[in-house]
């Protein structure tokens, strides 16, 4: 397959992804209804917290707040449902039909996920950070630090995609590929640093944590919300490029395994 | 057949389920518990780094965490089928269940369990005991609140999916609804602001699920005890009472 094929290819998914979910309104409104309750929930807690407590490690509490508004809407924007979905295409035989289209399976997946990211976090962005700064009561890391945590988050997006991708494939090997997903989930959550910043971590959790992907795909947007150097922020970029890279290569390898597994006749 | 008797034979049908694939059972209780624990992780790290939050410490949110996996757990082994709601609404399978002679809600409720809660279900022990600090003779008391958090938990849900009575292709929004639950009986509430506070007393209870049956293991009060049992009283009422309503809606779109 020529590269401007695979490309067209990834554009138009892209596009049918981003014009599928922009027809969701009200799956749409339930996220920002659940993203309200996370940090109007979870905002509290760290109001409570002692700044005493937090000031050792160069955070306030408005930092916490803004830092978890950015995780979560990286985290809102993922479309997770497309594992189950994807789970089911391989289990009720859809697989077959998606196959025989002239290009690989995985960069359709790639471009529908990233079309349905960035659809959400079109729509989302906007009122999910407002009301961010709402509960935060300040602290806003200003425009320029927000588009940057914003185009990182588009970064997240492959990676995500593909974890997700892989994760459905699997199915094809364990049978239920669920179990593998809850753990890769909460792994997300604990080694991404999605409820509060790495750096409250100790030491080694935290250096363990960025030798994953996992905070290439949350805490890395997130961390345009903290206070600190310019430095920093182009190290967690250059840590994002590096996993997009790696994880779109063995994204590649999984969907020609993939096929392979399905034409051999050899799945679970 | 009484309806108790009914109740057990669907249960009995859910278990021998369970037990002819024991293995895939095991696996995925197994893979919820590690799941549950790995998430737990970041409040150790949490209080590790900040101590305390309004005097509540990881042995409180540890208490937490038990009732809710409890709760959350026997809820979804029981009673997971509700969760199937806007499914058979949308493709009709509902009407199988109206045309019998009993309510159809027993068994939309137990025509499904979900056998990884299993493993939020044998959670709970570990967040009591392990992290908790709470001590084996206080089991009757932790199970019989715990027992009355999961009859709230339950009563909310069948609130919660109900809603796919009036909203037309809302399945997964029924979803959303019942995560914004479970996330709001996740955080340590005490805490909360009074407007938020009044809402996980009402439209979204989380604070019968978590907050009172952790202050009633702090200081055990009789009175809050019987305030939590009122409530899961008013929410099974309140749950039965908007599924009707439901019913009736869809019956009569169905007729009309």
């Amino acid at each position: 397959m020529r590269p401007g094929h695979g490309i067209a290819v990834l554009a138009e998914s892209a596009r049918l992804g981003l014009k599928h979910t922009l027809g969701e309104r009200l799956l749409l409104l339930g996220s920002f209804l659940l993203y309200g309750a996370v940090m109007l929930t979870y905002s509290a807690v760290f109001r409570a917290v002692g700044t005493s407590s937090i000031a050792g490690f160069g955070l306030s509490q408005a930092n916490l707040i803004w830092y978890m508004g950015v995780t979560e809407l990286v985290l809102f924007c993922t479309p997770t449902f497309q594992f189950r979905e994807f789970q089911h295409e391989i289990h009720s035989g859809d697989i077959d039909l998606l196959l025989v289209r002239p290009c690989p399976l995985w960069i359709v997946k790639l471009g529908d996920g990233t079309g349905r990211f960035w659809a959400r976090l079109l729509v989302l962005s906007v009122p999910c950070l407002t009301l961010t700064g709402i509960v935060a009561g300040g602290g806003f890391p200003g425009i320029g630090r927000m588009a940057g945590a914003l185009l990182c988050a588009g970064l997240a997006s492959p990676l995500l995609t593909a974890s997700l991708f892989m994760l459905g494939a699997s199915c094809l090997w364990v049978r239920h590929a669920d179990p593998i997903y809850w753990i890769w989930h909460k792994c997300l959550f604990l080694l991404g640093g999605l409820l509060w910043p790495l750096a409250l971590y100790p030491a080694a959790v935290r250096h363990f944590a960025w030798a994953t992907p996992f905070p290439a795909m949350i805490a890395a947007p997130a961390q345009w919300g903290l206070p600190g150097g310019e430095w920093w922020l182009a190290a967690a970029l250059l840590h994002q490029l590096f996993w997009v890279a790696a994880i779109l290569l063995v994204m590649a390898k999984a969907g020609n395994a993939m096929l392979r597994t399905i034409q051999g006749g050899d799945a679970a | 057949m009484t309806l108790p008797a009914y109740v057990l034979a669907l249960l009995a049908a859910n278990l021998r389920e369970h037990y002819s694939n024991a293995g895939r059972a095991l696996i995925f209780a197994g893979f919820m518990f590690a799941q549950n624990l790995i998430f737990f992780l970041a409040w150790v790290f949490f209080f590790g780094s900040v101590g305390e939050v309004q005097g509540w410490r990881l042995q409180d949110v540890s208490m937490l965490y038990g009732f809710l996996a409890f709760a959350f757990g026997v809820a979804l082994f029981l009673c997971d089928g509700i969760r199937t709601l806007p499914l058979c609404i949308q493709d009709g399978s509902l009407d199988a269940l109206i045309v019998r002679p009993r309510h159809p809600l027993p068994a939309l409720m137990f025509s499904r369990s979900s056998v990884s809660s299993l493993g939020d279900v044998l959670s709970a022990p570990l967040y009591w005991f392990v992290f908790g600090g709470l001590t084996v003779d206080r089991l009757p008391v932790l199970l019989g609140v715990a027992l009355l958090a999961a009859a709230v938990l339950q009563a909310a849900t069948v609130l919660t999916y109900s809603v796919a009575f009036w909203l037309s292709g809302g399945g997964r929004f029924s979803d959303q609804l019942f995560e914004i639950l479970i996330i709001a009986a996740a955080v340590p509430q005490h805490g909360q602001p009074l407007g938020i506070k009044l809402v996980l007393f009402t439209a979204i209870p989380a604070g019968f699920v978590t907050l009172i049956p952790v202050s009633l293991m702090r200081n055990f009060d009789a009175w809050l005890l019987a305030g939590l049992a009122a409530a899961a009283l008013a929410y099974a009422a309140a749950a039965v009472l908007v599924f009707n309503a439901g019913l009736k809606r869809y019956i009569s779109q169905a007729a009309s």
